[in-house]
């Protein structure tokens, strides 16, 4: 054989015999963290709260949580590996969470924990929580684990639509992009039980509003297309359950006289599936004004509250600067505040079913 | 002067020669008075027939009357008979199973008469390659039945036949087939003189040629098919490849080939090509499967627990808690256990092999989990791995995807996924040089030949088949068809 082939195969062979007892995650042998919760404790010190499943036989799953206090999250993982029994990895981590109290002191240093470490995925969700992490987390008793059943939670209410979609990737792009703000679900605790509650709203890092859940829809409808939601309009008189309601958004910008204006042109088309009025053919009409003018107020009071905390989570200041090249990016933000939004939104009946 | 010293050391030789034969204990020679003279017969015992002596030989040799040979030879109702006084040809005419006659008052002339005992085995169905559609008959180990049961199928005068004798030792007979002006010359030339270069002292099987001819001797992937099936012969044959027949041996050779068609079933040509290319995705899958599930098992479950989707993940770290080993040893109980059986079941009897079939698959099996030896998940994979590498209609080609995961074992266990991969671009760049009779192994992947992807991973139906494979580079590249004027007499 020729010299070339004794050679590399002996390479091989001390390659593998050198390597074969190197350090390995075999997943039986390490704590998988499925989720992470930091809460505020001073300027300096966080606490930290995260919890690890421990697989009990025919798929039973039991929570271990360990918490410590510490400067900063990597400070905290070399804490809590001397408690656990296991070597601790975050490859699974699904879901993040800050309290208020962290989020109001701004979350950029811990995002960036995450967006470097090289095992954690960028559809990880990040979420604030109204009190302690920790006691939401001690709440959670499901047998799926804490990570599972948070992130089950979050990620049911994004694809029905009831919360806008959000992870890892799009909080950090807002957090990166100059002219636009992220925002996050809001967790509340409601009869021992977490709840997506609101819609935190951040400027840039730092946590400043919230949007109740319930206008949730309204967000949804100005910061892009929505498809197959669903909308209570409640009247004195009656009420009417509209569904599989497809949206879509154009944003129209306008510079006149240097003053910019900007027209929302929102359809939406959608279903009529639940009446309690006499008949849903005549009242057809009514209800769709009825509709068209709820929606256009809260919207409107939705994008004044934007403008004046200055916060664009929509991404208006976006179009804008796509729009208008020649202005700078200081010039938009400056200018955001004073600028007039209209809206105009139009609903069609699709249809209103039929009876038997 | 000079013609008495040649008879006196023809003399010489033959009494060599009748040294030599006596020296092995069925060589039989008697003497039968004939008139006035006398006539000698001798024959090897174990080569001939001796019905055909008693019924075309002996008689005609006492009742008739003849003064020579050459009348004898009239005489008797044998063909291919002849008379020769050359030594060397008797000796090996002899050792095929002919006898001789000798008178004494005629000269140094040998009659030579071919009685040669024929016992083959009765032509039955294929069982490597059995199909449920379709011809069921398939190669027996005598030569011109082989070569008979293809010439019935291509009764052309193209079709050539090249008869070699290979082996110092065993003179086995090797005959390379192809059909003139389709077949391309090269192919046929390089395949007659690799077979007429080879050094070997025995030709046992068509294997030892397969082996000894092949490009690259070293490779685990065999590069020449074969078969035990004629009528894929005579397809291959009209397709422009070359088949090499051997002697004793069932199987025959097919050359130039390539790696999509040893996971092509010849069932596959009488099925619908919808349904024919739908097994034969499924046969590619399967190996791909069967050679990467354990090593993909062991660099995920070492290496990579985050891409394990989190549903799955209970599972399996659930079923592995009882495990004391890493996943690699895991891995390679099951698999040599797999191996164990499977060597143990080919070297057993039928009856024996089917039991411990059973025994290996529900009681090994279900004990190894139980006894906490291997987790259950694996059980399941390495179970369906083996049923994969049983999808490859060549059994040599299975042996070959057999082999190759270990090797993937270890590396994913210690480089993980690149170690996969690193295997998997080794195989590769492997295949890619890889050539059967100089043409290159891995078309119509590599070099790219789309046309031949026609009849690869999928077949399409044979209206669109009017070439024939490039990989075989024929000399006729349109199918010639009757165009609807067939024969109707």
């Amino acid at each position: 054989m020729p010299l070339k082939y004794v050679a590399f195969f002996i390479l091989i062979f001390v390659s593998i015999t050198i390597n074969f007892t190197m350090p390995k995650r075999i997943i039986d042998k390490i704590q998988m963290i499925t989720v992470a919760g930091y809460d505020y404790v001073d300027e300096n010190t966080l606490k930290g709260t995260i919890a690890t499943p421990i697989f009990l036989q025919k798929g039973e799953i039991q929570d271990i949580l360990y918490t410590d206090d510490a400067s900063m999250i990597y400070d905290l993982d070399t804490k809590l590996n001397t408690e656990a029994s296991e070597d601790l990895e975050n490859g699974k981590l699904a879901v993040v969470l800050f309290n208020e109290e962290l989020a109001k002191h701004g979350v950029k240093d811990y995002t960036d924990f995450l967006l470097r470490e090289p095992s954690i995925g960028s559809g990880l969700y990040l979420a604030v929580t109204e009190g302690s992490t920790n006691e939401l987390l001690s709440s959670i008793k499901s047998m799926k684990g804490a990570g599972v059943y948070l992130s089950d939670l979050i990620k049911h209410n994004i694809q029905s639509q009831k919360h806008p979609d959000t992870n890892l990737k799009t909080f950090t792009y807002s957090l990166e992009c100059e002219t636009c703000d992220p925002f996050l679900p809001y967790f509340r605790m409601v009869d021992g039980k977490p709840k997506i509650d609101a819609i935190a709203l951040f400027k840039k890092d730092t946590y400043i509003d919230q949007i109740p859940i319930e206008d949730s829809f309204v967000f949804n409808l100005l910061n892009g297309d929505i498809e197959n939601g669903d909308y209570v309009l409640e009247r004195k008189e009656f009420k009417a359950a509209i569904q599989n309601i497809d949206t879509d958004r154009k944003v129209i910008v306008n510079q006149q006289n240097g003053s910019i204006n900007i027209l929302l042109d929102i359809e939406i088309i959608g279903v009529i599936r639940e009446y309690t009025g006499n008949r849903v053919l005549r009242d057809k009409g009514k209800i769709k004004k009825d509709l068209e003018k709820e929606l256009h107020k809260k919207a409107e009071e939705m994008i004044k509250n934007f403008q004046e905390k200055n916060i664009d989570p929509i991404g208006i200041k976006e179009q804008i600067r796509s729009k208008i090249r020649a202005l700078t990016i200081k010039q938009i933000n400056d200018q955001y505040p004073a600028i007039t939004i209209n809206m105009h939104i139009t609903y069609t009946n699709l249809e209103s079913g039929t009876r038997r | 002067m000079k013609k008495k010293l040649t008879e006196k050391k023809i003399q010489r030789e033959f009494e060599k020669l009748f040294n030599d034969l006596k020296n092995s204990d069925d060589f039989i020679d008697y003497q039968i008075d004939h008139g006035t003279d006398k006539l000698s017969i001798g024959y090897f015992n174990s080569a001939i027939d001796n019905k055909k002596i008693e019924a075309f030989v002996l008689p005609y040799v006492q009742e008739f009357n003849y003064t020579d040979l050459e009348e004898l030879d009239n005489i008797i109702p044998i063909a291919n008979s002849f008379l020769t006084n050359d030594v060397s040809k008797i000796r090996r005419n002899l050792l095929e199973g002919f006898l001789f006659i000798h008178m004494e008052q005629s000269e140094q002339k040998y009659l030579l008469i071919p009685v040669p005992l024929m016992k083959t085995r009765q032509i039955t169905s294929p069982e490597v390659e059995f199909s449920v559609v379709g011809p069921k008959e398939a190669f027996v180990e005598s030569i011109d039945t082989n070569l008979n049961l293809v010439r019935k199928r291509l009764n052309i005068p193209e079709l050539t036949i090249k008869k070699m004798k290979v082996g110092t030792i065993t003179k086995t007979k090797v005959a390379v087939v192809s059909i003139k002006g389709i077949a391309d010359k090269n192919n046929v030339d390089t395949v007659v003189q690799r077979i007429q270069d080879m050094d070997m002292d025995q030709v046992i099987d068509s294997s030892y040629i397969q082996q000894k001819i092949a490009d690259n001797i070293n490779s685990p992937f065999p590069q020449l098919l074969d078969t035990e099936r004629p009528d894929r012969i005579a397809a291959i044959l009209a397709e422009g490849k070359v088949a090499i027949f051997v002697d004793n041996s069932p199987h025959v050779l097919i050359g130039p080939t390539t790696l999509v068609e040893f996971f092509s079933a010849f069932e596959d040509y009488f099925l619908n090509w919808t349904i024919a290319s739908a097994f034969r995705l499924i046969r590619v899958f399967a190996v791909f499967f069967s050679i990467l599930v354990t090593p993909l098992y062991v660099a995920i479950l070492t290496h990579h627990f985050e891409i394990i989707p989190k549903e799955l993940l209970g599972t399996l770290v659930s079923s592995r808690s009882q495990v004391p080993f890493p996943p690699i040893l895991e891995a390679i109980i099951l698999e040599l256990t797999i191996e164990l059986l499977r060597e143990a079941g080919a070297r057993l009897p039928t009856k024996v092999g089917q039991t411990i079939g059973i025994v290996g698959g529900i009681v090994i099996g279900t004990a190894s989990v139980e006894a906490g030896l291997t987790s259950n998940v694996l059980l399941i994979l390495v179970a369906l791995a083996a049923l994969g590498s049983f999808t490859t209609p060549v059994y040599q080609m299975g042996n070959t995807i057999r082999l190759i995961r270990f090797p993937m074992l270890l590396f994913a266990h210690v480089y993980g996924l690149l170690g996969v991969s690193i295997c998997i671009a080794y195989i590769m760049v492997h295949l890619l040089k890889l050539t059967s009779l100089g043409r290159p192994f891995f078309e119509p992947v590599f070099p790219y030949r789309p046309k031949d992807l026609k009849d690869a991973f999928i077949r399409l139906p044979f209206n669109l088949q009017d070439k024939r494979p490039f990989a075989v580079r024929s000399e006729k590249v349109l199918r010639e068809t009757s165009n609807g004027k067939n024969d109707t007499s």
